[in-house]
């Protein structure tokens, strides 16, 4: 498949991605309103996109009204990482693809946990969500816990234990 | 491939995602010891311990899985270790699960919870073998420039079903306060902590109070090694002590005498160094050397009952993964 092919497609599925299918009939208005990121991409590429499908250019620019519905911070933060995806080597695409299949296969429960999980760590300053994690980390691991010893008993504590083997230490 | 272009939205969280996994450790090496597991614990009666020099080559495995984020989550911990004893000494063998969850009371205020279980078996001294049941609540504050205070509480129960003529449960209750003084990441840095244990039995001799503390230099950068020296003292106050040690053969004092006593103290100095051999793997030599002195009577007639030097070195091998 070739670049613009794939670079095509990418483009599409993205558009698919943040856009969960929904019937229209008003193709040629929502092309008018899509983005002018995405105008400018898929006009680039026109001989491509004349060759789809009526129906999945209906589908693909009907989507475009849900991408304008969203509030213009956040789909700017997607089309960031639109880019950032784009940029990606081969290897780390295919790496991001394996996680998400793992992902994939998680228990509902589990799924939705991590997803409330990264929902709330969103709303946080990046720094502050990092340093939050690194100090749960100084906190394991300065008494020990966490340390990997797999040798409590053994003279020294061999890491952070207390000093004394049979101490009063966890 | 739809799904596929998902990802952006899913895993742009993986700082979530990076703290939850699986790691371990996988350690071996050899051990010596003039039997400082008997002059360092609690409940063990003179009569009891030994000056055995034992040898041993060691093997265990800690394994953990972490599920944490900004807030806080759950780790899980399972640790099993092999002593085997050389020269016709008996294995020492250790196993123990736990499981803490951690959670933020404020940005630098952190909650530890958590209870553990372990079996430890001492074919050389069956006195100081015990399953233990536990459960434990730390709370500890994790300053700007890696200086903090760790104030924990926990309760055990240990089953000694291997001593020889009366089988004992005891309940420990410890307070423990440890402070970490300032230092950057990775920089060396002092450490000062403090206990109290207080051990009810079954057999009111091995009833106990005892009192730890401590310092410790810890992250010491020599050359390409990596060192930590500590100093510890600790006393152990047992409110009665049993017929065998006492100069009468009776629990019942005279009219007039108080109850005997028994006071143990131990001194111990203790340092380690390690050294990366490469990324995952350490090399570790840990020394120890002490001094135990346990005094018997009555108030203000104790007697030196028992005063003795111990030492111990450990050489491992440790593999994180």
């Amino acid at each position: 498949m070739g670049n613009k092919r794939k670079l095509l497609w990418g483009c599409l599925l993205v558009v698919s991605l943040y856009f969960p299918l929904y019937a229209a009939d008003a193709a040629k208005t929502a092309w008018k309103t899509l983005p002018h990121e995405l105008q400018t991409l898929l006009g680039e590429y026109q001989p491509e996109w004349d060759k789809l499908p009526v129906t999945q250019q209906q589908t693909l620019l009907t989507n475009g009204q849900h991408w304008l519905a969203l509030p213009e911070e956040r789909r700017t933060v997607l089309w960031q990482r639109f880019q950032q995806w784009q940029a990606m080597s081969q290897n780390q695409q295919t790496t991001m693809q394996q996680a998400y299949g793992r992902f994939q296969q998680l228990p509902a429960e589990e799924r939705q946990r991590l997803m409330d999980s990264h929902q709330r760590f969103q709303q946080m300053p990046v720094q502050i969500q990092q340093q939050m994690l690194e100090r749960f980390n100084a906190f394991q691991q300065r008494s020990g816990y966490g340390a990997g010893n797999a040798m409590p008993g053994s003279m020294g504590g061999m890491g952070n234990g207390p000093a004394m083997p049979d101490g009063m230490g966890h | 491939m739809l799904r596929y272009l998902m990802l952006p939205a899913v895993l742009l969280g993986s700082g979530t995602v990076v703290a939850d996994g699986w790691s371990g450790n996988l350690q071996t090496g050899v051990t010596y010891t003039n039997n400082l597991e008997v002059q360092s614990s609690t409940g063990i009666a003179p009569a009891e311990q030994t000056s055995l020099n034992r040898s041993g080559a060691e093997t265990g495995i800690s394994l953990q899985r972490q599920s944490l984020d900004y807030t806080g989550g759950y780790v899980w911990e399972g640790v099993a270790s092999l002593n085997q004893g050389l020269a016709g000494r008996k294995d020492i063998t250790r196993v123990r699960g736990a499981a803490y969850r951690l959670s933020a009371l404020t940005t630098n205020w952190l909650v530890r919870s958590g209870v553990e279980a372990e079996h430890y078996q001492n074919g050389d001294l069956p006195t100081g073998s015990y399953r233990g049941v536990g459960a434990e609540t730390t709370l500890g504050y994790v300053g700007e420039t890696g200086a903090g205070t760790d104030i924990g509480l926990s309760v055990k129960r240990e089953d000694h079903w291997q001593v020889a003529d009366t089988p004992y449960k005891v309940d420990k209750q410890t307070l423990k306060l440890v402070h970490y003084f300032p230092h950057q990441p990775r920089q060396a840095y002092w450490s000062v902590e403090g206990a109290y244990q207080q051990a009810q039995a079954d057999d009111d001799s091995r009833d106990a109070a005892s009192t730890l503390l401590g310092i410790q230099y810890n992250q010491w950068a020599i050359g390409t090694l990596t060192g930590q020296v500590g100093l510890q003292w600790r006393q152990d106050d047992y409110g009665q002590i049993s017929p065998g040690e006492n100069p009468s053969g009776s629990m019942t004092p005279p009219a007039g005498v108080g109850q005997p006593s028994r006071q143990d103290k131990t001194y111990l100095i203790s340092a380690s160094l390690g050294k990366q051999i490469r990324k995952g793997l350490h090399l570790r030599l840990s020394s120890n050397a002490g001094q135990y002195t346990s005094t018997l009577g009555v108030a203000g007639q104790m007697q030196e009952g028992t005063n003795a030097r111990f030492h111990g070195v450990s050489a491992t091998l440790d593999w994180a993964f």
